[in-house]
Parts: structure tokens; C-alpha cells; sequence
């Protein structure tokens, strides 16, 4: 059986892929900005992740191994010729080390905040910090309001790089999570920038 | 997905590493991972025998832009766990019936032009 004439063997032209992390802690919108900016419906991925457990619980001394399901939300913006993939990270943060992939190879991240609820984010901005992944903070504004400054967001977060932007956002409304996604990309160029110099 | 062997797929040439039942495990140039792009090898219509799981990765893929997809998307799609879907992936790649993008590394998000034509994609688009 050959292949129908009508079908292109031809290798398909690589796709540019472009991984942002969306992170942040519980509920501070995460799938809801990946749902504002994905063109498709966010999409939900589980791993099955394993760990050797720490405790010592097992009378015959058998290893024990814990087995946990996390998830992450999916999304995807395409462009002329690259793909934006949009990966929501687990809430619990304690997860991320164990699930290497999910951050590998991530261009920089949104870390979405809670105002009422700053020490949620915690976690993910020390992580970016730590790892040197380049990053913005979007401060969720939920029931539309924000009774914080970006420059208080900025302290109370206690940013390591005062050059990190900080940006009101309404998870729900399309302008104001591309204005986040632009802030990002201006970050990722003038770091490339200097970079090249 | 029992009784799957070199016979499921009538006409097609035999190949070195069919011979293996598509296990291509060892060669760590082709580990896939979420991170990674799949792409149906063959026309939707040309598969014959196969199991229900990898017709329906090829239906993704066929139905896709460029006919190809992030491995995290298939998994979600598929209702199936990252690891086992790699797994299962290794074998159509084996097989013949998807090729394989590996993920980027991080390099490219120092690529200027790349990032500056992504930043006005955006504005576009959203």
C-alpha cells in the first residue's frame, strides 16, 4: 500500500515554540489568565509523580514509595511562525522540583498575585529568583478593584531586582493580561539585549 | 494494545527497529518529553490495524496547525498521564507513524528577533 500521491512526505517545517510559565500560588487566577490569552480552552495535563517517601512508617522496612497526581493548565497562542504554549503551574510549589520537565525550557514566567494574599506568591518569586528565570508580577485585581500600588506590591514582595515590573491586572479582561504578556516579552528583549552587548 | 507486532501495518516497509517492537529506549537523542513536538508521518487514511490510543494521537496531530502538536497537549487531550503517553509515543515513533521536534532549550530566548517578532505577534493577536 503506497502512500496516496496527494500526501506531502516532506518534512514539516519546525515549529518555534515559545514556553511561558504561569504561576502564582492558590487561586490567584492562573487558569483564569491562561483561559483570557489561550486561543484555545485551557486544557487540563496530569503527571503521575513519584518520590521516595521520607517516613519511616513501615514496620518490615520496606521502601516506601508516595505516588501524587498533579496538574497543570494548558493553553496556546499561535503566531505567524511560532507557537506561544502557556503552562499553568501546580499550585503547590513543592511539586515543581519534582516535575523538572514542566519548567524546562521555559523562556520566563507571569507570577500572579493575590494582594489579600501576597505570601501565596512567595514560593514562585523566590523559585524565578533563585533560578534566574526571568519574570513579571501581575497583581490580580479581583472584584475589579486594587486598593495596592504597584510600588507596595513591590516592597511587600521584597523583589530581589527593583527593575522587575509589576502590573495591575484583571485576569479576566483581555487587554489587561496581554499588557502582562508584552511586559514579559519587553523583559525577555532587553535582557537578550544585554546580553549581546 | 495486545497483539500489536510488525503485521499490524500491512505494506509498510520493515524496518530495522520495528524489529525491536518500537522500543527506542536506548537512544537518548530521541527521549520525549512534554516538551515536545509530535507530527503524524503518515495520511490519516492510510493507517490501517492500529490500536484506538494511536489513531487517536494521529487524529490530533492531523487536526492540529502543521499537523503538529506539544506533547502536553496530546496528554491532555488523550486523558492520559505525561510518562505513559511518552512511552507510548516512543513506539509510533518507532514505528514510523509521527516524528518527533525535540523541546528547545533555553538558548533561543536570548534569539533577539525571535523574541521582537513574538512581542508583535502578541500585540496582534491578543
Amino acid at each position: 500500500m503506497a502512500l496516496p500521491a496527494s500526501y506531502d512526505p516532506a518534512p514539516i517545517p519546525a515549529v518555534q515554540q515559545i514556553k511561558i510559565l504561569i504561576a502564582g500560588g492558590f487561586g490567584v487566577g492562573k487558569t483564569t489568565f491562561v483561559s483570557t490569552v489561550s486561543e484555545i480552552r485551557p486544557l487540563r495535563t496530569e503527571e503521575r509523580l513519584t518520590a521516595e517517601g521520607v517516613g519511616v512508617d513501615d514496620l518490615n522496612g520496606i521502601e516506601n514509595k508516595t505516588a501524587t497526581t498533579v496538574a497543570m493548565d494548558f493553553g496556546r497562542i499561535t503566531l505567524d511562525d511560532s507557537v506561544v504554549y502557556l503552562f499553568g503551574t501546580p499550585g503547590q510549589e513543592r511539586f515543581w522540583f519534582m516535575w523538572d520537565d514542566l519548567l524546562r525550557g521555559a523562556f520566563g514566567a507571569v507570577v500572579l498575585v493575590d494582594t489579600r494574599r501576597l505570601d501565596h506568591s512567595f514560593a514562585a518569586v523566590d523559585f524565578f529568583e533563585k533560578r534566574g528565570t526571568p519574570f513579571v508580577v501581575g497583581a490580580n485585581c479581583f472584584d475589579g478593584r486594587q486598593t495596592h500600588s504597584p510600588d507596595v506590591i513591590r516592597d511587600a514582595l521584597d523583589l530581589a531586582d527593583p527593575t522587575v515590573p509589576v502590573l495591575m491586572l484583571d485576569a479576566r479582561e483581555r487587554a489587561s493580561a496581554r499588557d502582562v504578556m508584552l511586559s514579559l516579552m519587553d523583559r525577555l528583549i532587553a535582557r537578550a539585549d544585554a546580553a549581546a552587548v | 494494545m495486545t497483539g500489536r507486532h510488525r503485521g499490524d501495518l500491512p505494506g509498510r516497509r520493515t524496518r530495522p527497529f520495528a524489529l525491536t517492537g518500537g522500543h527506542v529506549q536506548s537512544s537518548s537523542s530521541t527521549r520525549i518529553t512534554m516538551n515536545s513536538l509530535v507530527a503524524a508521518a503518515v495520511p490519516e487514511d492510510a493507517v490501517g490495524a492500529l490500536p484506538d490510543e494511536w489513531r487517536a494521537v494521529l487524529a490530533i496531530c492531523h487536526g492540529a496547525p502543521a499537523r503538529t502538536v506539544i506533547v502536553t497537549e496530546l496528554a491532555a487531550r488523550l486523558h492520559m498521564f505525561v510518562t505513559p503517553l511518552t512511552v507510548m509515543l516512543g513506539e509510533l515513533l518507532g514505528q514510523g507513524l509521527i516524528t518527533h521536534q525535540p523541546a528547545v532549550s533555553g538558548a533561543d530566548a536570548t534569539n533577539i528577533r525571535l523574541l521582537y517578532r513574538v512581542r508583535d505577534g502578541l500585540a496582534r493577536k491578543l
